[in-house]
């Protein structure tokens, strides 16, 4: 599975997060590992 | 297909802009920000090198981004901070000021902050401007954007900076084209540009050199530059009318790549071939308190809060 598809699957859109492994930003198109930690950060911000 | 090369060079890309049919790595993403930003400047006259730019900031992503990018095109560029005093139970003000302030401390460039804390000025905070008028939490935002744009000519005016810039990006600014279009704002339609010129009775040139990149560029860049910023959205911001306008675009931009960029560029250039009239600009005058340019004689919207 892709992280786009992880997005995805979470009902997320992929435009309003971004994915991040270590502190380092990753490309959507990464495949996920069977370890480690992705943390998905907000990119919308409004109001 | 696994993750796509950087254009530029042979690493592994870490964001892939399909409007732009563009992936790139750390580096050339960067590089592509800061250069499309110098670009939008140049193109929109928004100012030059040698002029004084005053940055207004909030301690989030969009603000410290644009003063990162400015401070490396060498640019003159210094920050102003409102404390709106929106910390109880929240802390949020508090916050997004050690935000900003955190961001001159980290920054390898000469800058400075100017911080305009609205209690110790005014004797009040903006939620307290906002409680003598009536209308519950849709005034106090339109009392919120009343109040920082007083205070960011004020300031931009009596410290002497040639513009004052907005961390605006291209969804804030499809956001407001969308609600717009949909009332049929024609006088805002007519308005809406990257940049406002100074006029003759003290209302400062206004630019938005970032308007030119989405939300999520504008964040990337953030992130790869090691900025740290407030994640926290203002705690009177849940339900706003702009959240939902880009959640629209944003599903329409996610089966279709580009239209938000579509959507807003194309307006600009049909805006240049006059399809929205002129609208007169009413008679303004000069506010007895504070000097500044009012719609109405007297005391402006802002001082009347006070």
């Amino acid at each position: 599975m892709t992280i786009r598809e992880m997005i995805t699957s979470l009902g997320l859109n992929p435009q309003s997060v971004l994915a991040v492994k270590e502190g380092k930003l990753i490309s959507n198109e990464t495949r996920l590992g069977s370890q480690g930690e992705i943390k998905l950060i907000p990119v919308i911000s409004g109001g | 297909m696994g993750v796509h090369r950087c254009r530029r060079c042979a690493a592994d890309s870490v964001i892939n802009m399909s409007q732009h049919r563009l992936a790139l790595c750390e580096t050339h993403f960067s590089e592509w920000v800061e250069s499309m930003t110098l670009n939008f400047i140049k193109k929109h006259r928004m100012f030059e090198a040698g002029h004084r730019v005053l940055v207004a900031v909030s301690g989030g992503k969009d603000s410290l981004s644009l003063w990162r990018i400015l401070l490396k095109l060498g640019f003159h560029a210094d920050g102003l901070y409102i404390d709106l005093g929106i910390d109880e139970g929240c802390g949020y003000s508090s916050r997004s000021r050690a935000y900003a302030r955190k961001f001159t401390q980290d920054q390898l460039f000469q800058t400075k902050l100017h911080v305009v804390d609205l209690a110790e000025i005014y004797g009040k905070t903006v939620l307290e401007m906002a409680a003598c008028r009536m209308g519950g939490k849709k005034k106090l935002c339109s009392v919120c954007g009343l109040v920082k744009r007083h205070e960011m000519n004020r300031v931009t005016r009596e410290l002497g900076y040639e513009v004052i810039v907005t961390g605006h990006n291209l969804d804030d600014e499809a956001a407001v084209l969308l609600g717009n279009v949909l009332q049929w704002e024609a006088e805002y339609l007519s308005r809406q540009s990257p940049v406002l010129p100074a006029d003759g009775l003290g209302l400062v040139k206004k630019a938005k050199p970032l308007a030119r990149f989405y939300e999520r560029e504008t964040a990337a860049y953030a992130i790869i530059n090691g900025i740290d910023y407030i994640l926290d959205e203002c705690p009177f911001s849940l339900g706003a009318t702009s959240l939902r306008l880009k959640e629209i675009l944003n599903s329409m931009e996610n089966s279709s790549p580009g239209t938000k960029l579509r959507f807003y560029f194309n307006f600009l250039r049909t805006k240049k071939k006059n399809l929205f009239q002129e609208f007169e600009r009413p008679m303004l005058s000069l506010c007895e308190k504070c000097g500044q340019a009012t719609g109405a004689p007297g005391l402006c919207a802002f001082c009347r809060l006070l």
